[in-house]
Formats: structure tokens, sequence, C-alpha cells
């Protein structure tokens, strides 16, 4: 079973997340800052657990994009999906820019979660 | 019989003013003709001079006149017309003398400055509108002087390496450049656009430039403010799509997590404890908080901007109210109050307001502080007599540039980019409060790690 790794410093949308994502059938990484993120993308075991990254843009310390160039960076090549309150083209095309597969803007509902993991993830 | 042909011309040179239709009354047309053609004695002179008699005359009148006409013409008027019959064939010394001062005459009437100078940056010649703006009665007392001999050095020193470029590079060039003119007799600084040209001797030598400057100092001017508003307009605009960005944030949050959690109890309500229901329902209500605070914030902002918060001033314990604000923030924040030497804590404010400065505040610290340590202090001043309560919290320094901007609507620091919660309209909403009640309210950088906020009510 492969795992999800999803990036929010909003407390209840981790929580949140997990409902969906327990509801859904899915394991999940849910952590609050892209540097725990890093971490758990530096272990190798973890890594090749993931299939599908989701993150949120506004972040403090570590913001969306400056996560998603540490990726690049170390040449992670697991698909990542925005997952934002930011409804702004030239933020979304920063983000494209750096690799994103695809974003979804908050609100979104369950189905559009699991749309986007089953596109992704070819489960 | 010198002023009865000057007489004569002026007569008949009004009678041209008249045929033309230029609204003059006879009295100054004729003044203004006569006052024109007596400063030309030096040329009618020199046809006298030169053995014209008044017979000679009418045959070069037409000209002269036309010559007079079109001076008058573009000096009282406004109207440039040239010289059209200046045709003078009698003989080449009084050609030339004449077509000299004509040239001469041509070059101050034109609008800007004209001149020309040698190799070594020496004035050979100008217009009179030059010379007068340096300080010089007429144009022979600037030939042979250089820029330095009346400028400040560090403008004589910039024109002369401008004018070196033309000499060396033997190209011509517009540029905009500052000197200073004397303007009633004080010397003003100005901006002046510049076509250099080298001037090129007979063996294809450069001996020197020649210049037509105009003073642009107010299109300068215009320019400058022209800049400063569109930096402005453009810093607002980002303000404004940061504040759109963030409020986007902020709704958009909220609403995911209720409207998830509303739709996945809908379908498996059943599957959930007491416990989790709790849980849930704490959730739900932190975030229809955040909304509600939210949605206060906005309306006090627009309310602020069109003028309509009304307060309720009335005397109130200082003291008090700082307490009531540490109480309420004492879960998320260690917050400490120090009286300091403050004897009296009484003064006229409204209550409700200036419970949301601090607030407002305290929020800012908790949220970008690096630490929960929150110090308020108060402080008597005496000039003004009021109190100044200080709201220290450990954080990064203000920038100076930001120090006063981060009172502005939408405006978020350095500090505050990338942060949650966070809209750039809390200090704004703080400035305008402590505005109404006649105080200030300003940052400081105590040290490396700490910060303060500070506002002021004066004592009424």
């Amino acid at each position: 079973m492969f795992k999800i790794l999803f990036i929010d410093d909003e407390i209840p949308i981790l929580k949140v997340t997990k409902l969906l994502l327990s509801s859904l059938g899915f394991q999940a990484y849910l952590v609050s800052s892209g540097k725990i993120a890093t971490e758990i993308l530096s272990d190798k075991a973890k890594q090749q657990e993931i299939k599908i990254i989701f993150l949120d843009l506004t972040m403090p310390k570590m913001s969306g994009l400056e996560l998603l160039e540490w990726i690049n960076k170390n040449n992670i090549k697991i698909p990542t999906i925005l997952q934002t309150g930011i409804q702004d083209k030239k933020e979304i095309e920063k983000a494209k820019k750096l690799g994103i597969k695809d974003y979804i803007i908050k609100p979104y509902s369950k189905e559009q979660l699991n749309q986007l993991i089953v596109k992704y993830t070819d489960k | 019989m010198f002023v009865s042909i000057i007489q004569k011309l002026a007569i008949e040179f009004n009678n041209r003013l008249k045929k033309r239709n230029y609204n003059l009354n006879e009295e100054k047309g004729l003044k203004l003709s006569i006052e024109y053609l007596l400063e030309e004695c030096a040329v009618m002179s020199i046809w006298y001079e030169e053995g014209y008699s008044v017979d000679v005359y009418p045959s070069i009148r037409n000209e002269a006149i036309e010559y007079c006409f079109s001076v008058i013409m573009s000096q009282h008027y406004n109207h440039l017309l040239l010289p059209a019959g200046v045709n003078f064939k009698k003989n080449n010394k009084q050609n030339s003398l004449v077509s000299e001062l004509v040239m001469q005459k041509i070059l101050d009437i034109m609008p800007g400055h004209v001149y020309w100078k040698d190799i070594n940056g020496k004035f050979l010649g100008c217009n009179k509108r030059q010379a007068e703006n340096y300080g010089f009665k007429n144009v022979h007392s600037l030939i042979g002087k250089e820029d330095k001999d009346f400028l400040k050095e560090g403008l004589a020193k910039e024109i002369k390496a401008n004018d070196k470029k033309i000499i060396t590079t033997r190209t011509e060039q517009l540029m905009e450049e500052q000197t200073s003119v004397i303007i009633n007799n004080k010397w003003v600084k100005k901006w002046m656009l510049s076509h250099k040209s080298p001037l090129i001797g007979e063996s294809n030598e450069v001996i020197g430039l020649v210049g037509i400057s105009i003073d642009i100092s107010k299109q300068k001017k215009l320019e400058q403010i022209l800049l400063s508003k569109t930096e402005e307009l453009s810093l607002s605009l980002e303000y404004k799509t940061n504040f759109l960005n963030m409020l986007s944030h902020e709704i958009r949050t909220p609403l995911h997590i209720i409207s998830s959690i509303v739709e996945e109890m809908k379908q498996n309500i059943s599957s959930f404890s007491k416990k989790e229901i709790d849980n849930i329902l704490d959730i739900l209500s932190d975030n229809n908080k955040r909304l509600i605070k939210l949605l206060t914030h906005l309306l006090n902002s627009a309310n602020n901007a069109k003028g309509q918060n009304t307060y309720n001033i009335t005397n109130g314990n200082i003291v008090d109210t700082c307490i009531g604000c540490i109480k309420e923030f004492s879960c998320l924040a260690n917050i400490s109050f120090n009286l300091g030497e403050v004897k009296n804590i009484n003064l006229s404010y409204d209550e409700i307001k200036i419970t949301q400065v601090i607030r407002n505040i305290l929020d800012n610290a908790i949220k970008y502080g690096k630490s929960d340590i929150i110090k308020i202090k108060l402080e008597e001043l005496k000039k003004p007599k009021a109190i100044v309560i200080k709201i220290e919290n450990t954080g990064n320094n203000f920038p100076e540039d930001e120090k006063e901007k981060i009172f502005d609507n939408f405006f978020q620091g350095e500090n505050a980019k990338n942060q949650q919660n966070g809209i750039g309209l809390g200090l704004s909403i703080c400035k305008e409060i402590i505005g109404m009640h006649k105080g200030k309210i300003w940052v400081d950088n105590i040290d490396p790690q700490t910060v303060s906020v500070n506002f002021s009510i004066p004592y009424v």
C-alpha cells in the first residue's frame, strides 16, 4: 500500500484530510511544515512508499514554492499536486514552472481529492 | 534727420500691423515700433555711415521693416516670423556686419540657450538668454569664460565631462544635464535638455562644440512626481494583490475545513465516536470563529475607510483594559505586565476600540514572534502628557523602510510574508483608532532579537 505525503501548516486541515483519506482507504504522512516534509523525503525507505505529494502554497518558514524547489534540487520524481486557498494565476503558474502535475483549490470535495490520487498513482 | 527716418519707418510699420489685422491700437503699435526701431539704431547707423541717403532708404526699407516686424511679433506676440526679406546686397562689408547682427538677434529671440565653446571649454559665443542666465549683462561678458568660472565645481565638472565626450567621440548627443542659473539674484539648479554637436574646423579637426539647451526643470519635476506616483500605485497594487490572496486563503481554508467535515459527517455519522464528534465540533467552532473574526476585521476596516466608525470616549482605567486582554490571551502566550512608575492610570478613551488595538498587537506578536514571551509595559510621557503602552516580543527586527509602512492597509512586511492568518489590516486599524484618540503608534527595534509596538493615549 503506497502512502500520500500531505503538507499544510493548518492543523485543522491536516485533521480533516486524515478523516477524508482514511475514509477513502488511503494512508498518509500528514505534516505541518515544508521542513518536516524534506526530512521524510530524505529518508529513502519512506520516499519509496510515497506515490503522490499534496502541498500548500502559503506556509511559514518554507513556502510551497520553496519546497518544490527543494524537491527538484533533490531529483525527486513523485507527482506533486498543489492544494491551496490562493486562486492567483501568477502563483499557480510559478508552481507549474516548478513541476506540479495539477492543482486543486480549497474548498474541494473528497471526490475531487480521490480523482487526483487515482489519476496520478494509477491506483 | 535720422529720427525722422525712424518715425517714417515706424508709421509704415504700424500700417502693416493694421493690414495684418493684429489687434493693436494705434498709439501702442506706434510706441512699440518706435521703441524697437530705436533699439535698432545700431543697424540703421551702419547703413547711414555706409553712405545710404534718405533716397536710398526706400530700396531697402521693405526688408528692414519686414525684419523689424518679425522680431517685434516674436517678442511681443509669441509669433515666430522669420525675417523674410533680409537680403542686403549693397556691399560685402556691410552685408557681413548686418548678417552677424541679424544672426545674433535671431539667436537672442530663440527659445532656449545657444552657445558655442572652443576645445578647452571657453565660450566663443552665445545668445543673450544664455549670458543672462549665468548673471552676465551681455553676450560679450561671457565670451572667453569657462563654466568653472561661475558654476559650482561639481556642476562645472559634470558639464565639462559631457562636453569632452562630444569632442573626443566627434558625435552629436542629446542629453539631460544639470546646471545653475541666476533667478532674482540667486543661483537656482535647473535641468536642461541639451543637444551638443562637435564644431569641425577647415582641416576636419574638432575645434569645439555648439550646444542648444532648453530648460526642462518643470517637466523633470513632473516626471519625478509621476515616477513616485507610479511607484506608489504599483506598491498599492501589490499590497492589494497580496491582500486578495491572503483573503482568499483566509476564507477558503476554514470553509474547506467546515464543508469537508459536514460532508463527511453527513455520509458516515454513525462511524464517529462521541469523543470524535466532540473533537470535530471543536474544529467546526474554531473555524466558524475564525471566519467571524475575519469578517469583523474587514467591516472595521471598511468603516474606517468611510470614516463611519463611532467612538464612545469615557473615563477608564488603562491597567484594567490591559489585564483584560492579557487574560484573554493567557492560554496562547506568557504575557507579563509592568506598570513602571505610572501614577495616573485614568484616561479618556474608547475601551472597546483600545482593547481591539491591544488584541491586534498581541495577535501579531503571537503570530510572528519567535517565542511565546510577551511583555506589556506602561510609561508616562511628560510632553505631551500621555501614557505609552509598549508591547514587546522576541522576533525579527523591523527593516527601517518598513517601520511606517506596516501601518498601511494591506501591507505585509518581510517578516509576515508566507505566514498564515495575516491579511495586513490589523495594524492599519490600530493606527486609525489611535489617531482618533489623538495619540501615536510606532514600532521600535529594542535589540537584534526584540521588537516593540508602542502607542500613546494623551491625558485630556
